[in-house]
């Protein structure tokens, strides 16, 4: 072949076996820069905010300036007014007031009753942008205002205004194994703390919207999405099309941190007021409006009590969180108790969560629901553990490691746990042991404090799974083309996948074109999310990879006369093992050059039964504490993570060093303010006043290292996720790094300087 | 968030632009980087409908040294300011501010005059400029008249410029030997915050004793504008400079803000950090007088 670079390849398995792990590799797994990194740097890539039609109008839609309020009037005589504005669609009118849900609670596309600020009430669409939004400025809409409760703690007071008829409680979800008030009676020492996390926003660099064309019947809406077959099947449901009539397109986009999962109302809009122009509709987000009604990561209320014996082992842990996913049905609560239920070995485990509605914008998956604040919990204890029986914080967790899932049914056993690992080889090069000595002895007399943490964690998933479908097409010179419906959301799915497909064949990955994202023309995969990319479409990735190999053999047999049992796939050219002087250069096989191509269709296998497949992480900081000011510098950082195999050594450190960045955000910067005794309102919709870190906020010294254990059970390729998982421990081990450093145990997010000064001044007052 | 509309004048020299602020009065705003005032415009809470770049006008972007001061033309980039020799060598304390403003892309397009015209209680830069006792040269089509840079701000937004006037140029006499300044500002993130507190001081020491002859303490995001710092003042000068001697200015610069509550902070947090930051800002100009 033309575009082989000479490297051994690995031996093709026979039709129906399954290919075994990799024994070596000469390109999965070394540091790779992204197949796509010149089109992203230069500004080519055609993101869909870039997308610009002949004949496109500008879409705008008008939001609920009131956290709660009846929509009792809307006036689009004024809007219709101004010039070149050419439709303007609001509530009430049945075919484009459509039906929407957020999970089972109904509403419609402009609802009669606004449970959040930003609640989409009326959409324009005009010849420019800035027509647009004056006409969606010019709509009158009589607003009947209601009192609102935008703070969680008081959505279940009694007196508290109703967010939904029915009450303010969506749901209890309980667990529990074992009998907790025994755990209790036999531990040594028995701890209780409240604790709380504060909401984040993922507010991701390119804005949330899209464009919607018809042709005819056929609907294209280019996206910015984490998944275009999801977007796809809602915008089908919703507008009662055909799937074959749907065509979401999302090749590039930037970033979603799970905010882009999900479909949203825009996208339907933005589908109505091209149908009803008969133009193309561009209608993206303004920054204020991602804030308000594009998801977060919503506020944890979490107590804890936790049992433990003076050799360290736990007896008991019983948690109750209150949580909101907002106005709907949202995951408020969503995975927050599963770390107390899975990550450290304990008999006797009690979880309680509630999920109430408040006035406030819907939460979304953020990455990895529910994790960082268990964490923040659930860290903090164990370190208060440690401290109680004197024992150090990393042997007590090893102490509690385990080697199955005690949270889910049937207790399986992780198909890989390197957990222990993590911990033991995190512990040896951070210099953990003489970093604590240090800290324990520094002269407690200076303004400057460090101070030393960790923490650990497991991802609820991260093994990705069925189903997943990939076209691998080998050209007549032997370059070629993978077509795979998998969204990029940043992370290097794209050049992971090229590796896996020139590692199987032996090709320069250069040489390997992707097409990806298209419901239109690429094959179906669920969204990116979950950690699950990778995982999942590596090994399809590679089955397809491995069909034409198998394929290219029958046509060598053929041509060759010689059994296919008997030949070999080197990447150059075929040879007959029996006899090493046959041999045939792959662009010279007939088939090939007759057909044009050879494709492989490739699916993902099922996981393993009977066993679970999860990422594993713990994660060690030191920390500067200023205790005149109150200011927190975050020296270093080192993440250990169990991810299986890994892919690419350079995307790996770039999720680590993204992963501890929004990590750090939770710890210290980030927090949605809510103006709950007055207004209701957001206050810090933008990023100057909501606080994102920037680079002086965090180390440049984070350092990734891989416990790499390749994990044959869970898939063909044997990776798991690492997306999410680097980003679980982060600001639990900064909150722990701060207690090193100055003995206050900071339960409620963010540590920032104004915080930390109050709680250092009140540290001194009580001596 | 778009801007709403407006017409854009390009003058290309100080006349031209005087001019043009004559015709229009208070319809029109000079745009000197607009990092503060296309933000404004885009969140709709001012709308002028004339704006007057002065981006053409290549005189404002100078930075020239005439006998003992240091004249900048409004239009000098933050960028310039934070990297400047020159600036670091004479007016350390100025490029402190400049270091600390924004980001490098804020303070690509960020002007000196347009951090003074803006007049933001936080600002990064008013207060080393008024501790070292600077002054500005504005210009209308009127004439033309220099004002002690403490008599500028009136409030958040609010200063002593008439509306035909735009400001040209900032004088900043040059420390001598035995001066020195120094500035420091704090907030919930490194770069690109708003201040939670912001100080800068200057001291200038006798040559003989090394008594503190002059001292002047400027605190931003305290009040409505920058404000000096009377009684901190009066601690220091004729006293001889030691840690005892800043922890009671420190003290008295507490007592001298009327600091407010609001969402980016605490009334408590904002007296308490005036000390801290008034002690260490003090030390760095001590520090810097006393290199001779």
């Amino acid at each position: 072949m033309y575009y082989t670079e000479g490297l051994p390849v690995p031996e093709t398995p026979s039709p129906g076996e399954t290919p075994g792990p990799w024994e070596r590799t000469d390109v999965v797994g070394k540091p790779r820069p992204r197949v796509d990194a010149y089109e992203r740097v230069s500004g080519t890539a055609v993101y869909p905010s870039d997308i610009v039609l002949p004949r496109m109008l500008y879409g705008a839609i008008l939001r609920c300036p009131h956290p709660h309020a009846q929509v009792k009037k809307v006036d689009t005589t004024a809007a219709e007014a101004p010039p070149r504005v050419r439709a303007v669609i609001g509530p009430g009118d049945p075919k484009t007031d459509l039906p929407w849900s957020f999970r089972d609670v109904k509403t419609t596309l402009f609802p009669k009753t606004c449970r959040f600020e930003g609640e989409p009430v009326a959409a324009v669409a005009a010849e420019t942008l800035y027509q647009a939004w004056d006409a969606a400025g010019a709509v009158r809409v009589d607003y009947k205002v209601l009192p609102h409760v935008s703070d969680e703690r008081r959505a279940l007071e009694k007196d508290a205004p109703k967010v939904h008829e029915n009450g303010n409680k969506l749901k209890t979800d309980t667990y529990s194994r074992g009998d907790v008030e025994k755990g209790f009676f036999e531990a040594d020492v028995v701890l209780e703390q409240h604790y709380r996390t504060e909401a984040e926003v993922h507010t991701p660099l390119e804005l949330h919207g899209c464009v919607a064309n018809w042709d005819g019947d056929v609907l294209t809406i280019w996206e910015s999405t984490q998944g275009v077959y999801a977007v796809q099947s809602r915008v089908a449901e919703v507008l009662g099309l055909p799937l074959s009539k749907v065509r979401v397109i999302g090749h590039y986009m930037g970033g979603g941190f799970g905010s882009k999962l999900q479909t949203s109302r825009y996208s339907i809009v933005a589908a109505l007021l091209a149908k009803k122009t008969g133009r193309p509709v561009k209608s993206f987000l303004p920054r204020e409006a991602t804030f308000l009604a594009m998801g977060n990561r919503p506020p944890s209320n979490m107590t804890l009590k936790a049992g433990v014996k003076k050799d360290g082992t736990l007896t008991a842990l019983s948690f109750t969180c209150l949580g909101t996913g907002g106005a709907y049905p949202a995951g408020g609560t969503s995975l927050v108790d599963w770390q107390i239920r899975d990550l450290y070995l304990c008999p006797h485990v009690r979880t309680e969560c509630t999920d109430v509605y408040i006035n406030a914008g819907p939460a979304r998956p953020f990455r990895a629901p529910g994790h960082p604040q268990c964490s923040w919990a659930l860290e903090q204890m164990l370190d208060a553990l440690a401290e109680a029986i004197g024992m150090d914080p990393v042997a007590l967790r090893l102490k509690n490691v385990p080697d199955y899932s005690q949270g889910r049914e049937g207790n399986p056993p992780y198909t890989t746990t390197g957990l222990k690992q993590c911990f033991k080889e995190g512990a040896r090069r951070f210099g953990w042991e003489k970093a604590r000595r240090k800290t324990a002895g520094q002269e407690k007399k200076g303004h400057l404090r460090r101070g030393v943490g960790m923490a650990g964690s497991v991802w609820f998933v991260g093994g990705g799974g069925p189903p997943s479908t990939v076209i691998l097409k080998l050209f007549s010179d032997g370059s070629a083309n993978l077509n795979m419906g998998a969204s990029d959301i940043g992370t290097g799915t794209k050049t992971v996948m090229a590796m896996v497909a020139a590692e199987e064949l032996g090709l320069r990955p250069e040489m390997i074109r992707i097409e990806h994202a298209d419901t239109g023309t690429t094959q179906y995969a669920t969204p990116s999310g979950g950690s699950k990319t990778v995982p999942t479409e590596a090994p399809t990735v590679r089955d397809a990879a491995v069909q034409v190999k198998r394929r290219l053999l029958q046509m060598a047999a053929e041509e060759m006369d010689l059994p296919v049992e008997d030949l070999r796939y080197t990447g150059d050219d075929i040879v007959s093992r029996s006899r090493p002087d046959r041999r045939i250069r792959i662009v010279d096989i007939s088939g090939l050059k007759r057909q044009g191509v050879v494709v492989g269709v490739g699916h993902r296998g099922p996981n393993p039964e009977k066993k679970t497949v999860n990422p594993f992480c713990a994660q060690f900081c030191e920390v500067e504490v200023n205790t005149r000011t109150g200011e927190l510098r975050i020296l270093r950082f080192l993440s250990t993570n169990e991810s299986g195999r890994v892919m690419n050594r350079l995307t790996f450190d770039s999720q680590v060093i993204g992963g501890v960045t929004m990590g750090i955000g939770l710890a210290a910067t980030e927090m949605r303010i809510l103006d709950a005794n007055r207004t209701g309102k957001m206050v810090n919709r933008n990023w100057h006043d909501y606080k994102l870190p920037t680079s002086l906020d965090v180390p440049a010294d984070i350092v990734g290292v891989p416990i790499e254990m390749p994990d044959a059970e869970a898939n063909i390729s044997g990776a798991k996720g690492l997306g999410e998982p680097v980003t679980i421990p982060t600001a639990a081990a900064v909150a722990n790094a701060v207690y090193d450093a100055v003995g206050i145990r900071i339960t409620e997010s963010p540590i920032n300087p104004l915080k930390l000064s109050s709680l250092l001044e009140q540290q001194k007052k009580e001596g | 968030m778009l801007l709403p509309k407006f017409d854009f004048h390009e003058p290309a020299s100080v006349e031209e632009a005087c001019q043009v602020m004559a015709e229009f009065k208070e319809k029109a705003k000079p745009l000197a980087g607009g990092t503060d005032l296309m933000v404004n415009m885009k969140k709709k809470i001012v709308s002028p409908e004339q704006i007057v770049s002065l981006g053409r006008i290549d005189t404002l972007k100078d930075l020239s040294r005439e006998n003992g001061t240091l004249k900048i033309g409004a239009c000098f980039t933050v960028a310039d300011l934070a990297v400047s020799e020159t600036v670091q060598k004479l007016v350390s304390a100025l490029g402190s501010g400049g270091r600390a403003l924004g980001s490098p892309l804020v303070r690509n397009l960020a002007t000196i005059g347009g951090n003074i015209g803006s007049a933001r209680p936080a600002a990064d830069l008013p207060p080393s400029l008024m501790a070292y006792g600077a002054r500005l040269s504005i210009e209308s089509s009127r004439g033309s008249r220099e004002l002690d840079i403490e008599k500028f701000f009136k409030g958040p937004g609010m200063t002593a410029l008439a509306p035909d006037e735009v400001i040209t140029a900032i004088h900043v006499d040059i420390p001598g030997p035995g001066a020195g300044a120094g500035y420091i500002n704090i907030g919930v993130r490194r770069a690109q915050d708003c201040n939670i507190v912001n100080v800068a001081s200057f001291l200038a020491l006798d040559e003989k004793d090394g008594a503190v002859k002059t001292a002047r303490i400027v605190m931003g995001s305290v009040g409505p504008t920058p404000m000096r710092a009377p009684t901190a003042e009066k601690v220091l000068v004729g006293s001889r400079p030691d840690a005892s001697l800043f922890a009671e200015a420190a003290a008295a610069a507490e007592q001298d803000c009327s600091p407010i509550l609001d969402f980016r902070g605490s009334a408590e947090y904002r007296r308490a950090m005036v000390g801290v930051l008034t002690r260490r800002t003090l030390e760095i100009a001590l520090k810097e007088a006393q290199r001779g």
